[in-house]
C-alpha cells in the first residue's frame, strides 16, 4: 500500500472513532451515572399538571 | 462488579407536580424551601448518607429525597405506626429486612453492615425469618432507631436496597415501585407491584393509598426532590 492510501486509511479510522464518540455523547447527553445505576434527565413540552390528587 | 441490580430512573418521571393545596411544589417559595431542606439534610447527615449509600449502592440524591419526604429532615420520635426518625423506619420492617436479607437480596450482608448492625442491635443473632418478633427485640430495635441516627440511615438505606431487589423485573430495579412499597408497606403492595409499571400508572392507580401516590409526585414529579437535586447538581 502506498503512503497516500495509508494516510487516508488512518484519517478514516480517526474519523470513525471521533464520529462514534461524538454520536455516543450526543445520544447520552441527558444520562448521568449515579451510584447504583443511571438517571436520565428529561423535560416536558407542556407545563406540569397541578391538580391535587384525589382518593 | 456490582452484586446488586442496576437502577434506571427518569427525572422527572411524570409531568405533574405535587399539590395538596397548602403545598404546591412548583411555587417558587416551596422550591426554595425544599432546596434549603435538602441542603440541610446533606450538610448534617451527608457523612452517613455517603457511607451507607456506598455500602448498599443507593445514590445520595435518592437518600436525601427519601429523608426529605419521610421526615423533612427531622429526627422524629415514633408516630402511631412506630415509624421513627429521619427515615421513618419501624421495628417490624427492620426485623423483616434483616431476617430475609439473603433470601430477597441474594447475597449475605457485608461484614461492614453486619458488624455495624450487630453493634446497634445485639439481638440481631436471634432474628429469624420463621420466628415472630419478641417484645425484647422490638424494644431494642426501637431504641436503636430513636437514639442512633447513623443506624436509622443505614437500615433505611438497606430497606431501599432490599425493596429494589424485591421488586426487580427484566433485570432492572425500579425506584418508583420502591417508593410506593416503602410508604404503603411491602406486604400490602407487593401483589400490585409486579413487572414494569410506569410512574404515571402508579400515580393514577387509586387502589394505592393517596399518600403513596403523593409520595411519587414529591420524589419523581416536576420540581420534586430528585428534579431539584439534579437541576442543582448538573
Amino acid at each position: 500500500m502506498d503512503r497516500r492510501k495509508k494516510i487516508f486509511l488512518a484519517i478514516g479510522f480517526v474519523g470513525v472513532a471521533v464520529g462514534g464518540f461524538v454520536l455516543a455523547k450526543f445520544l447520552t447527553r441527558n444520562v448521568r451515572k449515579i451510584r447504583g445505576g443511571t438517571v436520565t434527565l428529561q423535560t416536558f413540552d407542556t407545563p406540569p399538571i397541578e391538580e391535587p390528587l384525589t382518593e | 462488579m456490582s452484586k446488586y441490580t442496576k437502577l434506571e430512573v427518569k427525572v422527572p418521571d411524570i409531568n405533574r407536580t405535587y399539590n395538596s393545596g397548602a403545598y404546591n411544589y412548583s411555587k417558587p417559595e416551596t422550591i426554595m424551601a425544599n432546596n434549603a431542606m435538602m441542603n440541610t439534610i446533606f450538610r448534617d447527615y451527608g457523612k452517613f448518607i455517603n457511607k451507607w449509600g456506598s455500602e448498599f449502592e443507593v445514590d445520595n440524591s435518592i437518600l436525601v429525597g427519601f429523608i426529605a419526604t419521610e421526615s423533612g429532615g427531622v429526627n422524629a420520635p415514633p408516630n402511631r405506626f412506630e415509624a421513627t426518625g429521619l427515615m421513618q423506619m419501624t421495628p417490624l420492617t427492620v426485623y423483616e429486612i434483616l431476617s430475609k436479607w439473603e433470601k430477597i437480596v441474594g447475597s449475605p450482608l457485608s461484614k461492614t453492615a453486619s458488624t455495624f448492625f450487630t453493634k446497634a442491635i445485639p439481638s440481631i443473632k436471634k432474628i429469624d425469618a420463621n420466628t415472630e418478633i419478641t417484645s425484647a427485640i422490638k424494644s431494642e430495635i426501637s431504641n436503636a432507631l430513636k437514639s442512633n441516627i447513623e443506624f436509622n440511615i443505614a437500615i433505611g438505606t438497606a430497606n431501599i436496597r432490599w425493596l429494589l431487589e424485591a421488586f426487580k423485573a427484566d433485570g432492572k430495579a425500579f425506584i418508583n415501585k420502591v417508593m410506593v412499597s416503602y410508604n404503603a408497606g411491602y406486604y400490602s403492595s407487593k401483589g400490585s407491584l409486579r413487572g414494569v409499571i410506569t410512574t404515571t400508572q402508579l400515580v393514577n392507580n387509586k387502589t394505592f393509598p393517596l399518600e403513596s401516590r403523593g409520595y411519587l409526585l414529591k420524589m419523581l414529579g416536576v420540581n420534586g426532590f430528585l428534579d431539584l437535586w439534579f437541576k442543582k447538581n448538573k
